[in-house]
């Protein structure tokens, strides 16, 4: 399947786990985002699927210091980029034809809390008579794109 | 029986404990046995009882193992070919000394190994044990049996040197450290002595000790670590040049769904992770998020060089890769 697509397929021996370091390290770094967020929220334990996306996710937006060796632009050392916008910002022009700086920064005013209280609204023909509840209680699970699903 | 946990050569826990029912029908619970060495050729087989105040020698076995007991005039002999152990009579025990066992046998005594000498004169100076018979057979359920003390009471020793000097020989030759140094020999019994500690720890606690340059085969096969590894690799300039990947789990708690895996996809470049719920570690699901993920890929316009893995059985080692 690899060989279709072109790519090299790089395996590590058996016990040599640090070959695969940089694998291994982030497996630890997004763990840990997980875990802290579903301990904080009390989150049922069964939910660490949309607790590991969200920390995924927020990883692409979390400014990352080892990637500044690796941006090779001017000028566009600090603050440390994130993963994002590296991914965004690559191989694309810094500034627009009027010379002013294109943004490749991703948005977060639409990040919340994991697991804060959200309310779902009720789609009206779905509603039980005229004084029945017009929303449901529900939690903040995690984001698709730049969405937020309960 | 003997009361003394040093005077065994080896000691081991009985299988089933054994109830010994005394004359003023005190019940004891032996729980370990072994072995003693009353003279080099023979050693017999003994019940440890620390409780007990004396040590009793049993006839019985003696007689086994091919001695010949004689009492009568206030004394004891127990004689085989080559060894006279002799006792008096003290109140209702006869009590034994394997000095005078000792120099009877100094004529033999003389062809021996210098190792088994000094083995000798450690047990004359530290016990002048001994063996001891109640006169009235009633005191005891177990008959013919003589006392085997560890001389506590005895006005030549005191007990604690007696012990110090069976159980570790250099400490009593060198009671005080600084006074003379050790052989390398002795240096590397105190290494096996305080569970082969490192030699400058040694130095610090026992004074007179010798460097010893050669090397514990012991230490090196009990205490050998790999070497930390600092290799970095270069990191790589475009995205999706290289891409790292693992597996993990399994978790205990599935999710809802029964995914009990994530498989993890990282940019080495811009370290931009992807992540799918796997609910094993087939490899038609691992394959099937790898496909997932490179069709991401490809739609941002970027294609995947090189991918790194673990040579996980299921998940990368199979065909479908």
């Amino acid at each position: 399947m690899l060989a279709v697509h072109g790519t090299t397929y790089k395996p590590c021996p058996p016990y040599a786990h640090h070959e695969n370091g940089v694998a291994e390290r982030m497996i630890q770094t997004i763990t840990e985002k997980a875990r802290s967020m579903m301990i904080y929220s009390q989150a049922p334990l069964v939910s660490w699927r949309e607790a590991v996306s969200t920390a995924v996710y927020l990883h692409q937006r979390t400014p990352n210091k080892g990637l500044t060796k690796r941006d090779n632009r001017d000028g566009y050392q600090a603050p440390y980029p994130t993963p994002y916008k590296m991914l965004q910002a690559f191989g694309k022009p810094s500034h627009n034809n009027d010379g002013n700086k294109i943004s490749y920064k991703a948005p977060l005013h639409h990040l919340r809390r994991f697991g804060c209280y959200a309310s779902q609204l009720i789609p009206e023909p779905q509603c039980h008579g005229r004084f029945s509840a017009r929303s449901k209680p529900c939690m903040m699970v995690g984001y698709v794109h730049d969405s937020i699903t309960l | 029986m003997c009361n003394g946990r040093t005077r065994f050569n080896s000691i081991k826990k009985l299988r089933q404990p054994i109830v010994i029912e005394l004359g003023d029908d005190y019940k004891v619970t032996v729980s370990h046995h072994g072995l003693i060495s009353i003279s080099q050729e023979y050693d017999v087989n003994a019940l440890y009882l620390p409780t007990f105040r004396l040590s009793l020698l049993s006839i019985n076995q003696l007689d086994t193992a091919g001695y010949t007991s004689t009492f009568g005039r206030g004394r004891c002999s127990i004689s085989s070919p080559s060894i006279t152990i002799t006792g008096n009579r003290v109140n209702d025990l006869y009590i034994i000394s394997p000095a005078t066992a000792l120099t009877s046998t100094v004529p033999s005594m003389s062809t021996k190994s210098t190792s088994r000498r000094r083995k000798k004169k450690r047990k004359s100076a530290s016990s002048t044990a001994h063996i001891t018979i109640p006169s009235s057979s009633s005191h005891t359920t177990i008959p013919s049996i003589a006392h085997f003390t560890e001389p506590t009471t005895s006005p030549l020793h005191t007990a604690s040197s007696s012990a110090a000097s069976t159980e570790c020989p250099s400490a009593t030759k060198n009671p005080n450290p600084t006074r003379k140094p050790l052989t390398i020999s002795e240096s590397r019994l105190w290494h096996r002595r305080l569970a082969h500690i490192h030699p400058s720890a040694l130095r610090s606690l026992i004074g007179g000790y010798t460097e010893d340059d050669s090397m514990c085969t012991a230490c090196v096969q009990a205490k050998h670590k790999q070497k930390s590894i600092k290799v970095k690799t270069k990191r790589t300039t475009k995205p999706f040049r290289l891409v790292h990947s693992d597996v993990c789990g399994p978790f205990s708690t599935p999710t809802s769904a029964g995914h009990r895996y994530y498989i993890l996809f990282i940019d080495n470049y811009t370290s931009y992770t992807s992540v799918w719920v796997l609910p094993d570690t087939k490899s038609k699901t691992s394959s099937s998020a790898y496909q997932s993920f490179q069709a991401g890929v490809d739609s941002m316009g970027y294609e995947v060089e090189q991918f790194r893995c673990d040579s996980g059985r299921g998940e990368y080692d199979n065909k479908t890769f």
